[in-house]
Order: structure tokens, then C-alpha cells, then sequence
């Protein structure tokens, strides 16, 4: 064949020995470079080293893992910038045609969990599994009560709401209110039992986000400070606990008898403000029950 | 002009101008693209299945170009919100992957002047010239920050084709889509680029004095 055309020796082989690796020497050459390769050890020797030290690069630029919450970061960057122009035609037709319950956002928020009670079970278990204990007890609340509820398209009225929550609870409503974003509206005020617990549970919802505040009763002994958690936001008077669990940041605090949670998809810092701006007057209206 | 640079990263509205033609050329892929599995969902669920797994192979290569994780942070977010701008007009199907970095190197190009890290590459063209000649051997043992550290100290422009063929396994062609320049100068480009880099290794390795001894000439 074209052997001839290919005489490596030593000294060119080397100057193509990347081309070699990367497959890119053209097949007459390749195979001209594969017969040098089979009786030369030191041209060998030196492939050796170059494919090893390329993977040692691979490995050494890839071994840096990304900050935490910059994904978090970025879904929160997209769900706050406008949809691609193109698919706002796209997005009128399905509503039109497939009834869009309980929101794509949620969908969106469980990666395309499907909703049933065992897989809900599944993945509350899944997600509390990984964030201490005390705090789960808030983080399952929010996914069973909020996340998997199908919300009316129009939030009821504020008197609805007090009729629901109960009049012992009803200030909250107006503490919410004061301090949440006015593109979030009450869903959802109600007194509800989960995991043989009872919860005050109120949830707010903007286009794509959720936001829950919920408050239980401590049991005997029952005590952020008691588990040892660090605090997250140490500068201020009341101690604020956080976790963070994939699209979920929960701020906490707690009051001589109950464990406060604010849970929802917003920025950590966000949550964190939104928690540490209600706190005062949320312990205060406790504490008067 | 130099307004605009100094906003970073805030000037999104510059940046997506110049965006439509970005995935033109990229090859499909349809090994690891969603394709027709993907074609039915929502456009936040199939950015989600296509474009966020590479988030992390978008952070690295920024943090290597740009040598700052901070920086490096900034520039992963500006990649993915311009990429979900501009998502309606991507070809589900194409390289999804290859998209991403096309995007982050416009996002880099866009603001390197204000890099100096990340110098232009006329100005380090003649440096390299004159130090082509030798090529030293791989040094066998070498920690990962001196791996990083000669790999930081080359051109950004070598820099790049080395993180985009050798670290990412981009195919030249892709490589040459990414960066918008010919596929000879990425080759030329990736071949500079690698001898660079054992140069700075073998300097590296020397001043630990665990290379191989230099040839003539090289020695103090
Ligand atoms: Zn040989």
C-alpha cells in the first residue's frame, strides 16, 4: 500500500504522536505509525506517557466540584427570566388542549416525580433523610401538604382562610401578608396532621414558587439548641437554624413551646431574610396564645 | 463600549444579540441528547434533562479559563440564562453539551479584555515561537496543583483548546464550533498548546528537582 509514503522514525513520529492519540492521523499514516509503535519500546513508552497524563488532567480539572446552591442559583436565575419568546405560542396550545393541573411548576419542582402517595412517601423520606432530624419534621409538612396539593386556580378570600385556619391562628395570616412579596398569594391556611403530628400550616404561591410557613407544637424535650444545631444567622436576637435539601431551603426558630419553620424554592438568602423579617412578630403572637 | 464590559454580569441584552447563530454547525449527538424522548416536555423540563447536567463541566472549564472561582461562578450563571433565552430556538437533538460551551465562550470572549489573565493572542504569539524547539518529557511525579498551576500559567487561547480536546474530549470540529475560529488553528492551536504545557511541567518538575535532567543548552 502507501507504507512506503510513511517512514516514521523516532524523531516525526513524536512530532505526530498527539495526532496519533487523538485518532486524527489519516489511516495510511496511522497504520504506518502502528507498525513503528509495535518494534520501537521508547516511542511507546512515550505514547504511554502521554495518554496517561492526559487522563491525569481529565481527572485533576474535573475533580473540582461546583459550589453548593449555584445550581440552586441558576433555577431560581431562569424561573425569574422570561420564558424563550418562541415557545410562548407553544405554551398557549398545550394549556389549551391538555388541562394543566396542579401547575408544570410543581412537576418542574419534583423533577417529573410522579404523584402518587407511595412515591410521594418515597421521596419525602428520600429528601428528610439528609437534613438533621428536628428539621424534617417541618420539610415533610411542606412536600405532603403544599407540594403535592392541587391549589384552586383563584386563592380564596382572606375570610375564607380565617374561617379555615381557625381564629386562634388567624393573626398569621395578617403577618404573612405584611412581609411576603406581593406576587405570592395565600393558597392554603389550615391546622393539618401529618406523620401523627399536628402542624399550623399557611402556603404561599407566585407563578412557580412555594412558600410555606409551618409551626408545631414542641414534644417533651424537643429543641434546636437541645440537637446541637449550629445556627445559621448568629447576629441576630432570635437564633435562626437553616438546611438546604435540592430545591428546598428551610429557615427555622424556635419559641419556648413551638418549632417554627419557613420552608420554600426561593434563593437561600431570601428565605433566610424573609424568615429573620417575620420572626419577631410570628414569636411574639405565639407567645400571647 | 467600555461601559458595557465594566457591567458584568449584568449586560445580558448584548450578549443574546449575537446568540441565534450559536448552535449552527454543532453536531448532533443523538447518543446523549434527549432528542424525541425530550420532545414533549415542557421547555423547563427538558433544560432541565439537557442542559443542567453540565453544569459542573461548565463551572471547571470556566474556573481554568478565567483562574477565578468566583469569576468563574458569575460566568456559569450568565452561560445558563442566556442558554434558556435562547433555548426556543435550540434543535433538540443537537449537542446540547457542545451549546453550553459555545455559549461560555462567547459570555468569556465578550469580557476577556477585561481578563488580563486571559491575554489576546498576538501578544504572547511571539513568546511561544521562540520557545517551541525543545520538548521536554512528561515528569512522573507531580501533585494535582502543580498540574493546575502549569496548566493556568498558558495562554488562555492554548489554554482553551487543551481544556476543550484533552480535558472535555471535544472533537476538533466541535472545538473549532465552540470557539468560532478554523479547525487549523485548532489544531495548531491544541499542538502549541500541549508542548506549553510540558514545558511548565517540566519547569515545575525542576524546581522541585524530581524531572529528568534538561538537555544541553538548558542547564544553569
Ligand atoms: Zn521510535
Amino acid at each position: 500500500m502507501t507504507q512506503t509514503e510513511f517512514n516514521w522514525n523516532c524523531e516525526t513520529l513524536r512530532e505526530h504522536l498527539d495526532l496519533y492519540l487523538d485518532n486524527h492521523l489519516p489511516a495510511d499514516a496511522g497504520q504506518a505509525a502502528r507498525s513503528h509503535l509495535d518494534q520501537c519500546l521508547d516511542c511507546t513508552a512515550e505514547l504511554e506517557s502521554r495518554r496517561m497524563f492526559r487522563s491525569r488532567l481529565r481527572n485533576v480539572v474535573r475533580s473540582d466540584d461546583t459550589p453548593p446552591f449555584l445550581a440552586a442559583r441558576i433555577r431560581a436565575n431562569l424561573r425569574s427570566a422570561q420564558a424563550p419568546t418562541r415557545w410562548q405560542r407553544a405554551w398557549a396550545l398545550t394549556v389549551a388542549t391538555v388541562v394543566i393541573s396542579l401547575g408544570t411548576a410543581i412537576a418542574y419542582q419534583l423533577g417529573a416525580l410522579r404523584l402518587t402517595a407511595a412515591s410521594q412517601e418515597s421521596y419525602i423520606a428520600s429528601v428528610s433523610s439528609r437534613i438533621p432530624a428536628l428539621m424534617r419534621v417541618g420539610l415533610g409538612d411542606h412536600i405532603h401538604c403544599s407540594v403535592y396539593r392541587k391549589f384552586p386556580k383563584d386563592p380564596p378570600t382572606v375570610e375564607e382562610l380565617t374561617r379555615k385556619l381557625g381564629p386562634e391562628y388567624s393573626g398569621l395570616i395578617h403577618i404573612l401578608r405584611k412581609h411576603v412579596p406581593s406576587e405570592f398569594a395565600l393558597m392554603q391556611a389550615h391546622q393539618c396532621r401529618y406523620h401523627g403530628r399536628r402542624f399550623v400550616h399557611l402556603s404561599l404561591k407566585s407563578d412557580a414558587r412555594l412558600i410555606s410557613l409551618v409551626i408545631a407544637r414542641k414534644s417533651e424535650g424537643e429543641s434546636f439548641e437541645a440537637d446541637k444545631l449550629i445556627p445559621e444567622l448568629v447576629h441576630t436576637d432570635i437564633p435562626m437554624y437553616h438546611s438546604g435539601i435540592q430545591r428546598f431551603e428551610l429557615t427555622a426558630f424556635e419559641t419556648g413551646s413551638h418549632l417554627v419553620y419557613l420552608i420554600s424554592d426561593l434563593a437561600r438568602a431570601r428565605n433566610n431574610a424573609l424568615m429573620l423579617a417575620m420572626a419577631p412578630e410570628v414569636k411574639a403572637y405565639l407567645s400571647s396564645l | 463600549m467600555d461601559n458595557n464590559v465594566s457591567q458584568f454580569p449584568q449586560n445580558n441584552a448584548t450578549n443574546s444579540a449575537a446568540l441565534p447563530s450559536l448552535h449552527a454547525g454543532l453536531r448532533k449527538d443523538p447518543e446523549t441528547e434527549g432528542g424525541p424522548l425530550t420532545a414533549g416536555l415542557a421547555p423547563e423540563q427538558r433544560f432541565e434533562i439537557e442542559a443542567m447536567p453540565h453544569l459542573r463541566d461548565i463551572f471547571q472549564t470556566a474556573t481554568r479559563i478565567l483562574g477565578d472561582r468566583n469569576r468563574a461562578e458569575d460566568v456559569a450563571q450568565e452561560v445558563f440564562l442566556q442558554a434558556w433565552k435562547s433555548f426556543g430556538r435550540f434543535e433538540p437533538g443537537t449537542n446540547c453539551r457542545a451549546w453550553l460551551f459555545k455559549i461560555l465562550f462567547h459570555c468569556v470572549n465578550h469580557h476577556r479584555r477585561k481578563w488580563f489573565r486571559f491575554p489576546l493572542l498576538k501578544e504572547t504569539e511571539e513568546f511561544i515561537e521562540a520557545n517551541l524547539t525543545y520538548v521536554p518529557p512528561i515528569p512522573e511525579q507531580l501533585t494535582d496543583e502543580e498540574i493546575l498551576c502549569a496548566l493556568d500559567r498558558i495562554p488562555g487561547d492554548f489554554r482553551a483548546v487543551v481544556l476543550l480536546v484533552d480535558v472535555e474530549e471535544f472533537s476538533y470540529k466541535d472545538a473549532a464550533e465552540i470557539l468560532a475560529v478554523p479547525i487549523g488553528t485548532v489544531m495548531s492551536r491544541l499542538s502549541r498548546g500541549r508542548k506549553l504545557l510540558r514545558e511548565q511541567l517540566a519547569a515545575v518538575a525542576q524546581s522541585y528537582g524530581i524531572g529528568k535532567p534538561a538537555p544541553e543548552g538548558m542547564q544553569s
